[in-house]
């Protein structure tokens, strides 16, 4: 029964593995033959550097304004003492439940009368001040013993110097995660731009291969890889970083 | 507090929309502004376009759902079993939540061969293997840490009154974890209810037609702009996410009573 279920386990394993090998695989196909040749096109295609362009500015805008955002209004929902706080959360968890759909008429006008629409910034802030950060913060800042907390107030009454003294710390490691997911979500957004970027060249690499580049498909493959490759180097940067402090 | 004026941020690009949503759909159109209470509600949920669309999006979100957790609820036992295997396997698990739909996406067309007509159940077969792949095993994760917590007395006891592996799994390990199963169940809701990325990428803006879904449905009448039509169809997926989400509350709530 043991080795039944052993085998079970690496053979799912396996299964789960095996698109992401096979993605690889197929990237260094080319022609009859096995080499670099489709990620010598890639590279030298301007439209897919621009697009590889468009996402990296977008997604690290975006993590630059949401980690901050995430951390004062988890720090406000988790630690913070009004009426409403409650209801204040619900809502936070609304907008995480909720799809994209539902708010993406009133979000279109929105950006028309801003004259955000057709610029980056439309969708750099929808996704600076999503929900999924604040609500994970406010769970990485409750983990932190309210008495420390007391304590550090005490000494200082600045709230920067609290946060950099005691809190983050404490949630350096479960911060690394919320980058990380928060990295993944941006990268990976799809509606936002669809709506809100009209223009094909300002449009980030999520949608190439669903509008430019779908009739060039001689690089298709490892178009994909080096779509996937910074977030899976990231990943498993930080969990050989993890290891390693368990180590120590 | 300094969290104020991010949170009126917030609140003014994610919360004022949805209120915006429910004043469009009853509006005549989003130029003349002419109040004209149901009339939107009627002539979109009259329409068989709809309907349709509102059904597929029911049975595809009902099919994810069971597939993941059952997939979730077999992977998270044989992680559990297995601890030596458990550490690798649980990063190459997590790993496809992360990797970019668009990116994958491609694999999945070439290895299904889907296009515009290829039939339901080959698109069913792409989009569930895609869901179950990028998302299981987050969910397995998350259910094998809370196994971590279940003392060893418990299920010493249960193999002394004669339960085998499985059953004192499914019997008594799994009642105790609700709040993992709950967690977990809202998650893949989650991701069920944002599955249009994938079939976007997967099938394009017309999928065949059990995969038409409610957003390709509000899509079409926003390139028509019929603006009413698309916020009628907001509030209904919002009404139908927001009920599934309370249901699934309630169950694990009753479950949780009953022990």
């Amino acid at each position: 029964m043991k080795k039944i279920s052993g085998v079970l386990l690496i053979l799912l394993t396996a299964a789960f593995a095996l698109p992401l090998a096979a993605l690889i695989y197929l990237s260094f196909r080319s022609g009859d033959g096995f080499g670099l040749e489709q990620y010598r096109r890639a590279l030298s295609d301007a439209e897919f550097l621009r697009r590889l362009s468009c996402s990296c500015r977008i997604t690290l805008l975006s993590l630059a304004f949401h980690l901050p955002v995430a951390l004062i209004c988890g720090l406000l929902l988790a630690r913070g003492r009004f009426r409403g706080r409650t209801g204040l959360s619900m809502l936070f968890v609304l907008a995480l439940l909720l799809p994209f759909q539902v708010i993406m008429l009133p979000v279109y006008k929105m950006s028309l009368a801003s004259g955000l629409y057709d610029s980056y910034w439309s969708v750099v802030l929808l996704a600076a001040f999503a929900p999924l950060g604040t609500l994970i913060s406010v769970v990485l800042i409750r983990g932190v013993p309210e008495s420390q907390w007391e304590a550090a107030s005490l000494e200082t009454n600045s709230l920067f110097e609290t946060m950099r003294l005691v809190i983050l710390p404490q949630i350096l490691p479960g911060l690394a995660v919320l980058g990380l997911l928060v990295f993944a979500d941006t990268w990976n957004m799809v509606e936002q731009p669809l709506i809100l970027l009209p223009t094909p060249e300002k449009r980030p690499l999520s949608l190439a291969f669903n509008d430019i580049l779908k009739t060039n498909t001689d690089y298709l493959y490892a178009g994909s890889a080096l779509y996937a490759l910074p977030i899976v180097a990231v990943y498993f940067l930080l969990f050989g970083f993890s290891a390693r402090r368990k180590i120590r | 507090m300094a969290g104020f004026p991010a949170v009126l941020a917030f609140l003014l690009i994610y919360i004022f929309p949805m209120g915006m949503t429910m004043v469009y759909s009853f509006l005549e159109n989003s130029f003349s502004k002419t109040p004209v209470g149901f009339d939107n509600y009627v002539y979109v949920w009259g329409k068989p376009s709809f309907q349709q669309a509102l059904q597929n999006t029911a049975s595809l979100t009902a099919v994810l759902l069971t597939a993941s957790m059952a997939l979730a609820l077999l992977l998270a036992y044989l992680l559990w079993k297995h601890p030596g295997v458990g550490k690798t396997a649980a990063a190459v698990l997590l790993l496809p939540l992360l990797v970019p739909s668009g990116a994958i996406t491609p694999l999945w067309q070439k290895l299904f061969d889907t296009s515009p007509f290829s039939s339901d159940a080959r698109c069913y077969a792409a989009i569930t293997s895609l869901f179950l792949w990028k998302y299981a095993g987050a969910g397995a994760l998350i259910l094998r840490s809370g196994l971590d917590g279940i003392a060893p007395d418990v299920l010493n006891a249960a193999s002394m009154d004669g339960a085998g592996p499985v059953k004192s799994y499914l019997q008594v390990c799994l009642p105790m974890l609700r709040r993992e199963i709950s967690l977990t169940l809202l998650l893949f809701l989650m991701f069920a209810f944002r599955i249009y990325k994938e079939s976007y990428l997967l099938f394009g803006e017309y999928p065949s037609e059990k995969m038409y879904l409610i957003q390709h449905y509000m899509n079409n009448q926003f390139m028509k702009m019929n603006f009413q039509y698309v916020a009628v169809s907001a509030v209904s997926l919002a009404t139908l996410s927001l009920a599934t989400y309370a249901l699934a509350y309630a169950v694990m709530r009753k479950k949780e009573g009953q022990i």
